[in-house]
């Protein structure tokens, strides 16, 4: 037996009122495809964690050096590897920040300094405050430079290659692999040696082989992008290469750009440290992350704060850029998410 | 397949060369002279010492000696050690570098692997969460700082582990350690990656519906699948360990290839650094050849389209 009310009737319904023009409403605000990724970027609490810290190491990196009346080569042998000392956290004896050294000797005390040290001093009474901010502006501007002359040196030879094609992208694609094939250790390092250590060098031993990578990337994105429609209607229109190239192919490619490049800056702030660390980097009386953790590591045992300080904040930016650049990555192109 | 192969090979031959050309040139243009009192001898002296060595013949005849020499295993003298056969310190130093690199290796594969099955069996719990946080910072934290980071923890205040040389088994651990944290991080991140893609994938379902435990779906279905494409990062990760043995075997005073190489760069000692510089070329461009080999037999598609 079904249970059925037979109260209702054809009558109780009634045909629904529908309104065309509500059928074809949008209902939020359409979002480009660049308010999507910030978004999503911005949703990512790693990436937004990232972004700010480097946003505040940038800013320290600008005004530290200049926050305190020391300059990067003040040398005064009598206040010599002091221990840090921040004046308003001297009275926290949990916090490395109240001038006494790993004996229990409050240094400040028994050698009557009264000017306070945040980051201690190094071995010629540098202050390490000013020395590590300075450092880590000379890190992060060898890194942005690389990386800059990498982006334009793999868009053009990655773009000409895919965009030309035949011949042309077959002899540039063996080159590149030769290029590849070689270690970039062994080439950063022989390209130092021969230029002699300093900024430049660095750079240009980076960019040596770290172009490389966009190439192909770049290359890639628009060997997909070149047969699409899009392209084809523009050049029916008339457009020529150029205008094709920086008007529909390259803009294209930009996400995969950014991520690229996202990765290929806190590589170079590993290289730059890496090689200062071999005594290959940046030489005195300038400093970068990596010299000073060099410089520090002689006096490991005995003053840990030297290395200290410089090695959280290289941590600290290489983890930033890193979940920066994941966070991107998943942002612009949620189906490659690792 | 046998045409891939060969054609790999011509690249590793071409770059080879191109290496070692790179190295000769850019040796002759550096500075400084490669005698250790040369500020005391006299100009006859040094063209002496110049004609011994047959630094006094044109470039392109001595790259050809060179050359020739290297493809006999002849690298040279060295000026550091007075004359010592670079291939004979080469010979002595790097079994120490191999060692402790493969003991790094498989520190970090298998750490790796176990973080990374874990966290893409546990997905979006605590662990899952925690491996992949270990992950970013062994990724991000340069080795170098952690080594040193570890030898004034666990080696200066606590003295659990020996600081440096390389005598007992001891002293393996805390290098071995610093080395594989970038291998442990990598592994991890791509096999929790592979993990969860298999998870989903339709064979395990049916697995499942079959009826099987999950400790076999896990151990017989999706690790097997998953670690498949984990083979494809080995060659940049044995790279990172070369490119790391550098600084770790100085922090740690191991008398490896890698400390020899850094200190042959201070002591100008040319066919050192040349010697050091082809065998580690020549190493990484067979490691990069292997891989490749490996792919184009794991995965076809890799094989046809390099063979066209």
């Amino acid at each position: 037996m079904r249970n059925v009310n037979s109260n209702i009737t054809k009558a109780s319904f009634k045909p629904a009122h529908i309104d065309p023009s509500v059928n074809e409403k949008i209902g939020k605000p359409s979002l480009s495809f660049g308010k999507d990724v910030m978004h999503r970027l911005f949703n990512n609490k790693g990436a937004l964690v990232g972004t700010i810290l480097i946003i505040i190491l940038v800013i320290m990196a600008i005004v530290g050096p200049h926050m305190n009346k020391y300059n990067i080569d003040d040398q005064d042998l009598t206040r010599a590897n002091m221990p840090p000392k921040i004046g308003a956290l001297a009275n926290i004896h949990l916090l490395p920040f109240d001038g006494i050294d790993k004996n229990g000797v409050d240094q400040y005390k028994s050698r009557n300094i009264k000017e306070n040290f945040w980051f201690g001093t190094d071995g010629f009474g540098r202050d390490q405050w000013t020395r590590v901010w300075s450092g880590t502006r000379i890190s992060l501007f060898i890194a942005l430079v690389a990386a800059l002359i990498d982006l334009i040196i793999g868009i053009a030879y990655g773009g000409i290659s895919a965009y030309y094609g035949g011949r042309v992208d077959n002899i540039m694609q063996r080159i590149i692999e030769v290029v590849m094939g070689i270690p970039n250790l062994v080439v950063i390092i022989l390209a130092i040696i021969v230029l002699k250590p300093g900024i430049t060098s660095i750079i240009i031993a980076m960019i040596l082989t770290g172009w490389t990578s966009m190439a192909r990337i770049v290359r890639g994105q628009i060997l997909k992008l070149k047969n699409s429609e899009y392209v084809l209607a523009s050049r029916t229109l008339g457009a020529r290469s150029p205008r094709l190239i920086m008007k529909h192919l390259i803009p294209n490619t930009t996400g995969q750009i950014i991520i690229t490049t996202m990765f290929t800056i806190p590589n170079a702030i590993f290289f730059e440290a890496f090689l200062s660390f071999i005594g290959l980097g940046i030489k005195a009386p300038n400093a970068s992350l990596g010299s000073l953790i060099n410089d520090g590591f002689a006096n490991l045992q005995s003053f840990p704060f030297q290395v200290l300080y410089p090695s959280i904040i290289i941590c600290i930016l290489l983890i930033s850029f890193n979940m920066l650049g994941d966070g991107l990555r998943d942002a612009f192109d949620p189906k490659q998410r690792r | 397949m046998i045409r891939y192969i060969l054609q790999r090979f011509g690249y590793m031959v071409v770059t080879f060369f191109v290496i070692v050309t790179l190295t000769f040139l850019s040796m002759k243009l550096l500075p400084g002279t490669p005698y250790r009192n040369a500020a005391k001898m006299t100009k006859e002296q040094i063209a002496n010492l110049n004609a011994t060595y047959g630094l006094d013949k044109p470039i392109p005849v001595q790259y050809l000696k060179y050359v020739g020499n290297m493809l006999q295993g002849n690298l040279g003298e060295s000026f550091q050690y007075d004359g010592r056969p670079v291939t004979q310190i080469i010979g002595e130093k790097f079994p120490i570098s191999i060692e402790l690199g493969v003991e790094a290796i498989i520190l970090g594969v298998v750490v790796g692997l176990l973080l990374g099955i874990f966290a893409g069996l546990k997905r979006n719990t605590i662990w899952d969460y925690s491996s992949m946080v270990i992950a970013v910072l062994g990724i991000s934290i340069p080795s170098f700082i952690f080594a040193a980071l570890l030898q004034y923890w666990l080696g200066v205040k606590y003295q659990i582990f020996p600081i440096a040389y390389w005598e007992t088994p001891a002293n393996r651990i805390l290098p071995a350690i610093s080395l594989s944290t970038v291998v442990i991080a990598t592994v991890a991140r791509f096999m929790r990656t592979e993990m969860v893609e298999v998870m989903q994938s339709d064979y395990i379902t049916t697995a499942e519906a079959k009826g099987i435990t999950t400790m076999q779906i896990i151990f017989k279905h999706s690790i097997r699948n998953a670690i498949i494409p984990v083979i494809t990062i080995l060659g940049p990760l044995f790279v990172n360990i070369i490119t790391g043995s550098l600084v770790i075997e100085k922090i740690f005073a191991i008398p490896g290839i890698g400390e020899q190489f850094v200190t042959s760069i201070y002591t100008n000692d040319y066919p050192m650094i040349m010697g050091t510089t082809i065998i580690y070329s020549a190493m990484f461009i067979l490691i990069i050849f292997i891989v490749d080999i490996l792919y184009g037999v794991i995965d076809p598609r890799i094989r046809l389209a390099g063979g066209k």
